[in-house]
């Protein structure tokens, strides 16, 4: 998610082109897509027989109800947070800085490397922090294309809803991991923005 | 070469060998100048080329990391992450920079990050780091706005000399005639997106091609409408002239030329136009009075000597033989 999402930022937030809004609806839209719907999505085109189902079984792949489904469910849905942010993150690098690492004779990989990324480091890590909560909550997508098998796709929200019939006791216990979790996570994220922007402030 | 602007299309056909000033009104197109030039942006057509290179036109456009163009920003654009050193090392030729920190005065800020250093520091941080590479043009965009008037005087100097050395095609863009005299040794003056006048500073002050140009210099430029060898101004009053004109003319006095009294002279080959002190301003060694709309100017001691402060009545003259026209059509 970071590696492919961050260049993809990059890329949307300095460059503006022909469609450009297309591009960030369709990176947008599982955010807004109920999980379900991406599930459902996910096991049309991955599934045994989705689109892509014939070309994947020929490879000896199969993707539904396994581990790399339950990746697959999770960054579907939480990558559409990093990718917004991280736009935002990139948007608030001062453009002069990058048409001066230009001028000094950095090429535009040099300039996102040196320039871009490091001035944006805070920015994407809250992102990051962020698009993996996210991740890590994730219900709906995952049960329908990665289902439910104990020990291999079962993931915490999930063990969760299967203990509410079960074993109340351990659903509770993994709800209280998780709430310190996420409580961990948002504050990590506003630590990072904050002692960014105190950093910046002082320039 | 061509390019649309928001307010006008930026038409320009310039030759820069030394340093030449870039002038003009806010919008005119200077930045974006400055923009084509370092490849930044594009010309809508055209030809740029530096040393017999050409940078762009004939379906070239070299990418501004491959013209080597030191460009200094308004803001100086500092890596705010780096430290000084590690900003002039960003794109430097040469392996070891001290030499260069310590040619422009900044040596022992070397280790510092950019967000400590007062403007002065930075102006000077920013220029190292575009003299680093070793640039084959520089480009400035008014280096000394940032400063505070006390500093910049004595940083103009520095500066001045620094481009000499360097001795490549220089181009400032700057709003005020001191810095262009101090800096250039021709301005080239650019109003809605074409350049209406390129020459040397003194020449600008003595024969401005326009209005913008006069109050740029300093110069006194009155419109008005001749008939034979007097001048109803616009403003009201009438000048006379020592040559015979018809039509739309600009009188032209030099500020030098324009003497100040308390009262009128008798002298009648002299006009006359009285009025409140609008401003004083020291302007080198010698001292810019604005009386009724004319700029005066006088020493220091004259200043002193009568007494002249805003608000006070002061009647301004010259003889009509230092009036010059232009035919403005």
């Amino acid at each position: 998610m970071i590696v492919v999402g961050t260049p993809v930022a990059h890329l949307l937030a300095t460059r503006r082109f022909r469609g450009r809004p297309l591009v960030l609806t369709a990176f947008e839209l599982p955010l807004v897509l109920p999980p379900a719907v991406a599930g459902i999505g996910l096991l049309m085109a991955f599934g045994r027989r989705g689109l892509l189902g014939e070309e994947l079984s020929f490879l000896g792949l199969e993707l539904p109800f396994t581990k790399v489904a339950v990746v697959m469910a999770m960054t579907f849905v939480a990558s559409p947070l990093y990718v917004r942010q991280a736009v935002s993150a990139f948007e608030a690098v001062d453009g002069t800085l990058l048409d001066a690492s230009r001028t000094l004779g950095a090429g535009a990989g040099r300039t996102f490397w040196r320039v871009a990324l490091p001035l944006a480091r805070g920015g994407l890590g809250a992102a990051a922090a962020l698009g993996w909560a996210r991740a890590v909550g994730e219900f709906g997508a995952t049960i329908i294309f990665a289902g439910s098998l104990k020990g291999v796709t079962e993931t915490a929200p999930i063990q969760i809803y299967a203990g509410l019939s079960e074993n109340l006791d351990a659903g509770l216990a993994t709800a209280a991991v998780l709430i310190a979790f996420s409580a961990g996570v948002l504050l990590a994220a506003k630590l990072i923005v904050s002692g960014r922007a105190r950093r910046f402030t002082l320039l | 070469m061509t390019r649309r602007l928001r307010t006008a299309v930026l038409q320009v056909d310039l030759e820069v060998d030394g340093v030449t000033a870039l002038v003009g009104p806010s919008g005119a197109g200077k930045t974006t100048l400055l923009r084509m030039v370092a490849g930044l942006v594009a010309p809508d057509s055209g030809t740029i080329e530096c040393g017999g290179e050409r940078w762009f036109g004939d379906d070239r456009d070299v990418p501004p990391e491959r013209r080597r163009c030191g460009f200094v920003f308004q803001d100086y654009a500092l890596f705010p992450h780096m430290t000084v050193e590690r900003n002039v090392r960003y794109g430097a030729a040469a392996a070891d920079v001290r030499p260069l920190l310590e040619r422009v005065g900044i040596a022992h800020l070397a280790s510092a990050r950019p967000p400590s250093l007062s403007g002065g520091e930075r102006q000077r941080v920013a220029l190292a780091r575009a003299l680093a590479v070793e640039p084959r043009a520089m480009l400035l965009d008014e280096p000394l706005s940032a400063l505070d008037p006390a500093t910049r005087g004595s940083v103009a100097s520095e500066l001045s000399a620094i481009l000499r050395e360097a001795a490549v095609p220089t181009i400032v863009v700057t709003h005020s005639y001191e810095e262009a005299v101090s800096l250039a040794d021709r301005v080239a003056v650019l109003e809605e997106g074409r350049v209406v006048q390129q020459a040397a500073p003194e020449e600008l002050l003595a024969a401005p091609a326009s209005a913008f140009v006069a109050e740029f210099a300093g110069t006194n430029y009155l419109l008005g409408t001749a008939s034979g060898s007097t001048v109803a101004l616009d403003r009201g009053g009438v000048v006379e002239t020592a040559a015979v004109a018809y039509g739309r003319v600009a009188v032209l006095i030099a500020p030098w030329e324009i003497t100040l009294a308390h009262r009128r002279p008798d002298d009648s080959a002299r006009n006359a136009l009285s009025g409140r002190i609008e401003r004083v301003v020291p302007f080198g060694n010698r001292v810019r009075v604005v009386v009724a709309g004319i700029t005066a100017e006088i020493t220091p001691e004259s200043a002193e000597r009568l007494a002249l402060r805003p608000g006070v009545e002061a009647v301004a003259s010259w003889k009509a033989t230092s009036t010059r026209l232009r035919l403005t059509g």
